[in-house]
């Protein structure tokens, strides 16, 4: 009587550990397959009142966000919609074909954008940037790199002066800038100080090649960081004529 | 041609081990109206400082125990492709070990590049940090190398007291830096941080920056302070004390300070002199 008993309990223990089983998960099947899936997934989205946002799914088998120092998982769509570890870089100008127009002798001109960069939770950014040659006629005629005012020698890793008529050759200036435009310097102070500050672009057709500079950067995790970078050149009296150009290269990465 | 993309993920790190391969998926999405043409490219790079910033070397030997590819159908590493306005693309990168690959970190960055005519282009990158393990259980090995505070003498009124953490890894293996930072007087805490859980790679070092946790907006934009003790404060003994975790263990790191009003008595006593000078009778000899 006994053992009949405990049959009975086994059998019903069994049936519950598969009844238990198949909730965990479900198989398609066709003559030629079969489809394991790990759980089936009704609905997930966003949904949106005045003061709340929520991220749901719905059929996620054991969703939440489970931790153990150092790695975090989380289990379910509803983790898609943040942007925990979105990186996101722009340069904000339809055109991309920098114009600084005709050029005079001892008249510097200058040209404009912006760049805007979120990084992402845990991570700042850098943002580097090289020239691919100096500013060169298709017969190879050059614009020098700058070398700043005399006295305040400038390189592709530090800024100096850069306002006498006399300094010649080609530059950059990158100023942190908020969303109304207005100069905060921010994520740029370390590498330019005012508008006046420029260096020349890394040169990627040296021998070796430059390194890629630093222009920009940031410890923690940014929205939308915005920079004007302005590009200035001023030739001298000896310079020949002709249509002078290179390439500009933008390179954004986290900080790990 | 304005260039706007989103990668995801910023960063994968893994353990793995010699002989196996690894496969991730990355999404591209191109936020911007125009069509972007691009390609994709692995570079390696170094740590430049301790702070997280990194610097690439084109001129590092390619290391013939890695190899990268991808697993996508219409895609090859290096291979031009159009990503449409608005559309994602994902790029699954499968990196293959040999049984030869030594054990230690080894760090790569996915980059994404702007193919077009125009004079001003764009390339954006995510990290790939990884270890060559021979267990993937390994034991974290990492202590506090330096624990100072700067400026030497420390008035109430006059500048903040910054702190200087540097964790330090002893291990060839990557791991994650944890801890709580408090700063105490008579027992009492009066400031508490929680220090970022920064990625500390292999035999290298971390300086260590604080979170706000009294005063957090935004999760996901967690307000970054120095970690710091704001003028003005009382004068006294404080306690700096840093607590971590290290192998499910506890471990503490605590320096002591003092505080006092240099200037404001260095002030009184110029004061004092100055007014006794000013205020004593003058003495002066008769002469007939």
């Amino acid at each position: 009587m006994k053992s009949k008993n405990f049959l009975i309990i086994l059998f019903i223990f069994l049936i519950l550990l598969l009844v238990k089983q198949t909730q965990a998960a479900y198989q398609f099947q066709s003559d030629s397959y079969v489809i394991d899936w790990g759980n089936v997934n009704i609905t997930s989205g966003t949904k949106n009142s005045t003061n709340f946002s929520l991220h749901d799914t719905v059929g996620q088998n054991a969703p939440g966000e489970y931790t153990n120092t150092p790695y975090i998982l989380q289990s379910g769509f509803q983790y898609i919609y943040n942007t925990l570890n979105k990186f996101s870089f722009v340069i904000e100008d339809n055109n991309l074909d920098i114009d600084l127009g005709s050029l005079v002798s001892g008249v510097g001109k200058t040209s404009s954008h912006y760049i805007k960069i979120s990084s992402p939770a845990g991570n700042g950014y850098q943002i580097m940037a090289h020239q691919i040659h100096p500013l060169q006629t298709q017969i190879g005629i050059t614009i020098p790199n700058t070398s700043c005012d005399v006295g305040s020698t400038c390189s592709i890793s530090t800024s100096a002066n850069w306002t006498s008529s006399t300094s010649y050759g080609f530059g950059y200036n990158a100023l942190g800038v908020d969303a109304g435009n207005i100069v905060n310097n921010v994520g740029t102070s370390s590498y330019f100080s005012d508008a006046n500050q420029y260096r020349p672009f890394a040169d990627q057709s040296t021998n070796p090649p430059q390194d890629n500079q630093i222009i920009m950067s940031q410890d923690q995790p940014v929205q939308n960081k915005r920079a004007k970078i302005t590009y200035k050149v001023n030739i001298s009296p000896s310079q020949a004529s002709g249509e002078y150009e290179t390439g500009i290269v933008f390179t954004a990465v986290p900080k790990y | 041609m304005a260039f706007n993309t989103t990668l995801s993920p910023a960063q994968a790190e893994f353990f793995i081990k010699p002989g196996e391969n690894y496969i991730r998926a990355f999404n591209l999405t191109n936020n911007s109206n125009t069509t972007l043409t691009l390609s994709t490219a692995v570079k390696s790079w170094s740590p430049k400082n301790n702070s997280g910033e990194v610097s690439y070397d084109d001129f590092l030997p390619d290391n013939p125990n890695l190899s990268f590819t991808l697993n996508n159908t219409d895609l090859k590493l290096g291979q031009k492709f159009i990503l449409p306005p608005q559309e994602t693309k994902q790029v699954v990168l499968k990196i293959k070990t040999t049984s030869n690959l030594s054990y230690g970190d080894y760090y790569y960055t996915l980059f994404f590049e702007q193919i077009t005519e125009a004079k001003a282009k764009a390339q954006i990158g995510a990290h790939l940090i990884f270890s060559s393990v021979s267990d993937k259980s390994i034991q974290e090995d990492f202590e506090i190398s330096q624990f100072t505070t700067s400026p030497q003498i420390k008035d109430i009124f006059l500048t903040p007291i910054n702190f200087n953490i540097i964790y330090k890894n002893n291990s060839p293996h990557f791991t994650k830096i944890n801890g709580q930072f408090t700063i105490s007087k008579n027992n009492q805490i009066i400031k508490k941080y929680t220090i970022l859980p920064d990625t500390l790679l292999g035999n290298n070092t971390r300086k260590a920056v604080c979170l706000d946790t009294t005063n957090q907006q935004n999760e996901e934009y967690p307000t970054i302070v120095p970690c710091s003790l704001q003028t003005p404060f009382w004068p006294g003994f404080y306690q700096a004390q840093v607590t971590y975790s290290l192998n499910n263990e506890t471990k503490t790191q605590e320096i002591s300070f003092f505080t006092f009003p240099y200037a404001l008595v260095l002030f009184i006593i110029a004061l004092t002199i100055t007014l006794k000078l000013l205020l004593t009778p003058t003495i002066r000899k008769k002469t007939n």
